[in-house]
């Protein structure tokens, strides 16, 4: 028997760069058309639909916020545009680069971080993985040691750095493969309030200065958090904002689709 | 608040050799069954000049050595290779199952009547016992890797062979260590154990010979030399631990 559950409706908002004075040119990265998940849920034979015709272009150096209640199907949507999940229907387009080279990077939610490796060798990670030789990869590392403003840390293991320096890494290792599309799943949900503010203002400052196409999910309670710093919430599942920013964006202005 | 009297972690083990010794001096127990501190070193001392303790700790070292450099290193192999890919670990698991609750022990007159009287029979019992530990204790390792790091790892791109290499590997070495500190234990037990029989060296052979003949002073000089070695094991894994995994605070 197949049974349908509809699940909470999923709500994005997008704001192209354009409308924030950037001049970029545009071209569209991410192409997703009509995308459906089903999960089947063995225990109790039920299918559970987590996304549904979701269609939606991502322009080059667009940040783009996905919101809604828990278990809207933010998280899979993330990890489809990953690659990390297949989706279960639609396409999903991706602008390869020259060299066919994945051009996704994510930065997971408790930072996921190598234990093993120091602050240097987890932002090589990737570009290790693509045989990138060492003295090329290390000087591109250092490059974005400063980017993320750890210089001095570089040999510290993750478990001798705060919350904010660590996920500061996981965007750094994130960077050094050069994705056109950075994925944050929920990246200052497990931050404290004043690191989180921080973090805010260094997220946008690195979105500007690599002008990479950011694609946020934010949690319930992590949007609700944020309005007091610039995130607004008009009610209803909907949430448009440039972060730390107190000219928000409503979700009229920006591209906006919500599922049911 | 907690106050640390560290003078004390001297004070406490001298008071307790210096009471023993007292207490023997005083000929308030008798010498045959428990001798002073002072008799024993100097067994000791005579034991190691004439060359029997030395010689013993050698023939048993080589056993321990073999036993536990072999079966840790299968132990490994098997163990991340089980943890790892499903369809080892069904082949795997139901033998690991079914053999891992009998003791070791108990093995070992079997391995006498495949293998010999002799040194493979010893050395097979404690690779056993030593390759047990090692492998449930990597599995568990390799299958306590947050799901996470996997999922980071393949978003960066790395095969399947890297995640291996470069994710499971590293992320399974501290229940690794936990497992070669437990089989360090397991091998000084078993070669014990194995030197009761069939066997005219080793330090276990030595201490049987020495209760047979009641010579309490050798015993007891036994007892304390593999107390050493047990010290000794375990502070070389901390030091290999230590230089493996810098980024854990032993």
């Amino acid at each position: 028997m197949r049974h349908l559950r509809q699940r909470y409706p999923l709500g994005l908002v997008g704001g192209g760069a354009s409308a924030y004075g950037l001049s970029l040119i545009m071209a569209t990265i991410l192409r997703l058309k009509d995308i459906g998940k089903v999960w089947h849920i063995e225990r109790t034979k039920e299918e559970v639909m987590a996304l549904g015709g979701i269609s939606l272009d991502v322009e080059q150096g667009e940040f783009l916020i996905l919101v809604g209640p828990s278990g809207c199907g933010k998280s899979t949507l993330l990890q489809i545009v990953a690659g990390l999940e297949e989706p279960g229907s639609g396409t999903l387009e991706v602008t390869r680069a020259a060299d066919g080279q994945k051009q996704t990077g994510m930065v997971f939610q408790e930072f996921a971080l190598f234990l093993w490796r120091t602050v240097l060798q987890n932002i090589v990670f990737g570009p290790e993985a693509r045989s990138v030789p060492k003295a090329q990869r290390e000087a591109d590392a250092q490059k974005l040691i400063d980017l993320i403003h750890l210089r001095g840390f570089e040999h510290r293991y993750p478990h001798e750095l705060s919350g904010g320096m660590r996920q500061r890494v996981a965007l750094a290792r994130a960077l050094a493969n050069d994705p056109a599309i950075l994925l944050f799943d929920e990246p200052l949900a497990s931050l404290d309030a004043q690191t989180r503010k921080v973090l805010q203002v260094e997220l946008v400052r690195i979105w500007q200065e690599t002008k990479r196409s950011c694609f946020l999910r934010l949690g319930p309670a992590g949007s609700r958090k944020s309005c007091r710093s610039g995130f607004q919430d008009p009610g209803a599942s909907q949430v448009a904002a440039r972060p730390n920013c107190s000219n928000t964006f409503r979700s009229e202005s920006g591209k906006r689709w919500t599922v049911h | 608040m907690w106050r640390r009297y560290r003078p004390l972690r001297i004070i406490s083990p001298v008071a307790f050799l210096i009471i023993w010794e007292g207490v023997v001096r005083l000929d308030e127990v008798n010498q045959l069954i428990i001798p002073a501190p002072a008799s024993v070193l100097r067994t000791m001392i005579d034991l190691t000049i004439d060359g029997r303790l030395p010689w013993a700790i050698i023939a048993s070292l080589n056993r321990v050595l073999q036993g536990f450099i072999y079966g840790s290193l299968l132990g490994i192999v098997l163990g991340l290779l089980v943890g790892w890919f499903r369809a080892v670990e069904d082949a795997v698991d139901p033998l690991v199952a079914a053999t891992y609750p009998i003791p070791k022990s108990a093995l070992f007159p079997l391995f006498m009547l495949w293998f010999g009287l002799g040194e493979t029979s010893k050395v097979i019992t404690i690779l056993i016992g030593v390759l047990f530990l090692v492998l449930i204790n990597t599995v568990t390792g390799v299958k306590a890797i947050d799901p996470v790091l996997l999922k980071a790892a393949r978003d960066l791109g790395a095969n399947q062979r890297q995640i291996f290499t470069k994710v499971v590997i590293p992320g399974a070495l501290p229940n690794i260590f936990t497992g070669l500190r437990l089989g360090a234990g397991m091998a000084l037990i078993l070669v014990f154990i194995t030197e009761l029989e069939a066997t005219k060296a080793g330090l276990g052979f030595l201490l049987w010979e020495s209760y047979q003949l009641l010579l309490v002073k050798q015993v007891f000089s036994c007892t304390i030399a593999f107390g050493i070695l047990g010290i000794l094991s375990s502070w070389m894994l901390q030091w290999l631990e230590r230089a493996v995994c810098p980024w854990k605070r032993v």
